[in-house]
């Protein structure tokens, strides 16, 4: 592999997150051209990613300036278009991969010549094509989740075809002068509580992607909590922005100028977050860095029915914070029981649900600690990981079956059990009407229309929510994917995706059996499906 | 000597100071052009503490110009003029008799509006929104000038900007040049058997536009 040409268009979040997967190309291919295309506001972050040979940058904001404003000639956003384009155009490149998953990159996708080309493209009809399960999965399992049961961060190695590495040392540029600075500042810091080995918590005042910001009470009640221990010197953390420094004002009113702010210059920021032990972050790009570098960070997120979060070191906190009453309280009960202190907590009463970031060989997952649990919603997030995950070619996560069987109760499991099984009943006759009809459809015109009715009611289970919905959208993406000249062909095609799903069910089948029972005896009672299927 | 300076002539003011007098209208006061000039800055002096790039509609004879540039200069510490002035006579004879100590000032000369809006660099300064000064006793003798400058639309077809395409552009909208940028995307679309690596590319295009729009309605 000479070159490797990586499509990454989306917004900061995603930039940050294809530092894994560029780190594992890079260790996969150590001598390969690794080159990313990306737009001109990650550039910031790409001055300190490693493992890329050249960034090209789109200036989006030139682009539409341009295009929007009827003075300026179109001619000047074709130009630049064009200039950052054809040079990659004009490569053959070994490699293609579409990172970013969105419709310019499919585009591109097909635009640019390459010998392998990894993930969604745009066909010659104009419809998105996926070359792969793991990208199907992607855009038509992951795309309508809420709740992500597999982290899109493994997806895309899989999609990429790079197995994924783990050595957080390669993923940002540590510059050595900033280094040697930021470990002489920080040990003074820590001197500063008569002890080298005093703890730094870093509190960072920038947004999160979703808008969090910590409110200045809670600041006052956590910063007040460290600055008074003898374990911990808190450091609060800017990027320069007026209302962190009128924040930054208004707490040294309250602590005598006491307190330490740094301001985060992305250069420096590894070398930084080197140095911090603890940080509180909203979820924003600083945060996702941090946890890239393996840094102990607690994510702070608004409360909200997705989980979609950034972290992905293991162990690394995610509050989704309804309340700020409690918040406080909470920020200091999770850094006692990182460290073992004994930070004062005034009260465990928290409504704000509470994440821990866990590794399994698989790759991470989410797994709630603390606030209301919604036991069905979490059983079905762990199933229909270890259910994708074999779908998608791993072997059966058993282990999570049986804590399921062993840890959950009797009557939640038999709830979860026979929503599964209403959902998968109504799907099976739809299916089994669809393959009957099928068999007619090869004959008559008249029958098409039926069978394309009942394939239409079949995917529409897909609309749904729950395990089997998610895999009647796998299917619906597989028969989306079908691409054949004649209509004889299609249809024979199509069969063989009904009877992929037909497969699909059975396994699930399995799964809901061995909720309750051993391996062996779920693998004899998988056939009921099977007899009642039309032979193709 | 061409027709818009078939009355020109310099004058001296009563302080010594030199005073262009084209088609009988003074640029400048003929008095005091520098006490003027800073009467008419206080006007703009909001402005200039908000903007730090200027473009003027009218050179006169500098002495506005210079007084604007003390006030860019007290408030920040990167400032831009851009003068537009179409008169290449008055240009040549300021350059000669005062000039521009600073800089920061640029002068652009051209006798039509359609080149300035072809020179990127221009389009570039454009695009920092710059705050407008007018001239006032400059825009009345280049009315139609400045006027078709404020009132310039870009050729939306790409014949009519074909000459500022770069060779790449040129083979990227390949035979659509009686399109606009948006018909090239829509007659893509309609033909869609058999599309080329280009055509792709042109789809990628209008993808990157609505990926903006898309951005900004996310914010």
């Amino acid at each position: 592999m000479n070159n490797i040409l990586v499509l990454s268009l989306g917004n900061q979040k995603d930039f940050i997150a294809s530092s894994q997967l560029l780190a594992s190309l890079r260790a996969e291919y150590p001598k390969a051209q690794i080159d990313v295309l990306t737009s001109e506001k990650n550039r910031p972050i790409s001055e300190i990613m490693n493992n890329v040979t050249q960034f090209h940058y789109f200036n989006l904001d030139l682009i539409n300036n341009i295009i929007e404003n009827p003075l300026y000639s179109d001619a000047f956003a074709l130009n630049h278009y064009t200039e950052v384009l054809y040079p990659l155009c004009n490569q053959s490149w070994d490699k293609i991969i579409n990172y970013s998953n969105d419709n310019t990159s499919a585009y591109l996708m097909s635009a640019i010549k390459a010998n392998e080309y990894n993930g969604a493209y745009i066909n010659q009809t104009g419809a998105v094509q996926t070359n792969d399960n793991w990208s199907l999965y992607q855009n038509y399992v992951l795309s309508k989740q809420n709740i992500h049961p597999l982290d899109q961060t493994t997806i895309r190695n899989h999609i990429a075809k790079c197995p994924m590495i783990n050595n957080e040392d390669d993923f940002f540029k540590h510059q050595e002068d900033y280094t040697t600075i930021a470990n002489q500042n920080f040990m003074k810091i820590r001197s500063m509580k008569g002890s080298p080995t005093t703890l730094i918590v870093g509190i960072n005042l920038e947004v999160g992607f979703d808008g969090f910001q910590l409110t200045p009470d809670t600041l006052e009640d956590v910063i007040e909590a460290i600055e008074e221990s003898e374990d911990f010197k808190p450091v609060l953390l800017i990027s320069g922005k007026n209302y962190q420094r009128e924040i930054i004002n208004e707490l040294n009113k309250k602590f005598n100028n006491s307190l330490i702010s740094i301001n985060l210059d992305m250069v420096a920021l590894p070398s930084v977050l080197g140095n911090i032990d603890f940080l509180v972050s909203p979820a924003n790009a600083q945060m996702m860095i941090a946890d890239k570098l393996d840094v102990r960070t607690l994510e702070l997120r608004e409360d909200s029915d997705k989980r979609m979060f950034c972290s992905t070191f293991d162990g690394n906190y995610i509050f989704n914070v309804n309340s700020n009453d409690s918040l406080a309280d909470d920020i200091l009960f999770a850094i006692n029981e990182e460290f073992g202190t004994a930070l004062p907590v005034s009260s465990m009463m928290s409504t704000n649900k509470i994440f821990k970031t866990v590794s399994d060989k698989f790759s991470h997952f989410f797994t709630q600690v603390r606030g209301d649990i919604n036991i069905q919603t979490e059983m079905n997030y762990h199933i229909e990981r270890a259910f994708f995950l074999e779908l998608l070619g791993y072997e059966r996560n058993t282990e999570i079956l049986k804590n399921i069987r062993n840890e959950i109760s009797k009557e939640e499991i038999e709830n979860y059990i026979s929503a599964v099984k209403a959902d998968m009943t109504s799907t099976v006759k739809v299916l089994l009407a669809t393959l009957r009809s099928l068999k007619n459809a090869k004959n008559s015109q008249s029958a098409l229309h039926q069978f394309i009715s009942y394939l239409d009611t079949l995917i529409i289970v897909g609309n749904g929510e729950g395990l089997i919905s998610s895999i009647v959208r796998f299917f619906e993406g597989e028969v989306d994917n079908i691409y054949c000249e004649s209509s004889e062909d299609n249809l024979k095609a199509i069969e063989e995706k009904l009877f992929s799903l037909k497969g699909y069910l059975q396994m699930t089948t399995q799964y809901m059996e061995l909720l309750t029972t051993t391996e062996n005896m779920a693998t004899q009672s998988q056939n009921a499906i099977e007899e009642e299927t039309p032979q193709g | 000597m061409d027709e818009r300076n078939s009355n020109y002539e310099l004058q001296p003011s009563r302080n010594g100071l030199t005073v262009p007098v084209i088609n009988g209208i003074y640029l400048h006061s003929i008095y005091n052009p520098v006490k003027e000039a800073e009467a008419f800055v206080k006007g703009h002096e909001t402005t200039l503490k908000v903007k730090n790039c200027v473009l003027v509609l009218g050179l006169g004879f500098g002495y506005h110009i210079e007084e604007i540039a003390k006030h860019l200069n007290k408030n920040h510490a990167l400032y831009e003029i851009i003068i537009l002035e179409p008169n290449k006579k008055l240009v040549d004879d300021f350059l000669h008799t005062r000039s521009f100590e600073d800089k920061n000032i640029k002068i652009i000369s051209v006798a039509k509006t359609k080149d300035l809006f072809g020179d990127w660099n221009f389009i570039s300064f454009l695009m920092k929104k710059p705050a407008i000064i007018k001239h006032d006793a400059s825009f009345i003798v280049e009315k139609d000038f400045y006027t078709q400058f404020l009132g310039y639309q870009a050729s939306t077809k790409i014949l009519g900007y074909e000459g500022l395409l770069t060779e790449e552009s040129r083979d990227l909208v390949g035979n659509h040049k009686d399109y606009s940028v948006t018909q090239v995307f829509e007659s893509i679309k309609q033909g869609r058997n058999d599309l080329t690596r280009n055509e792709f590319a042109m789809l990628a295009f209008e993808q990157l536009i609505q990926k903006k729009k898309k951005d900004l309605i996310h914010e």
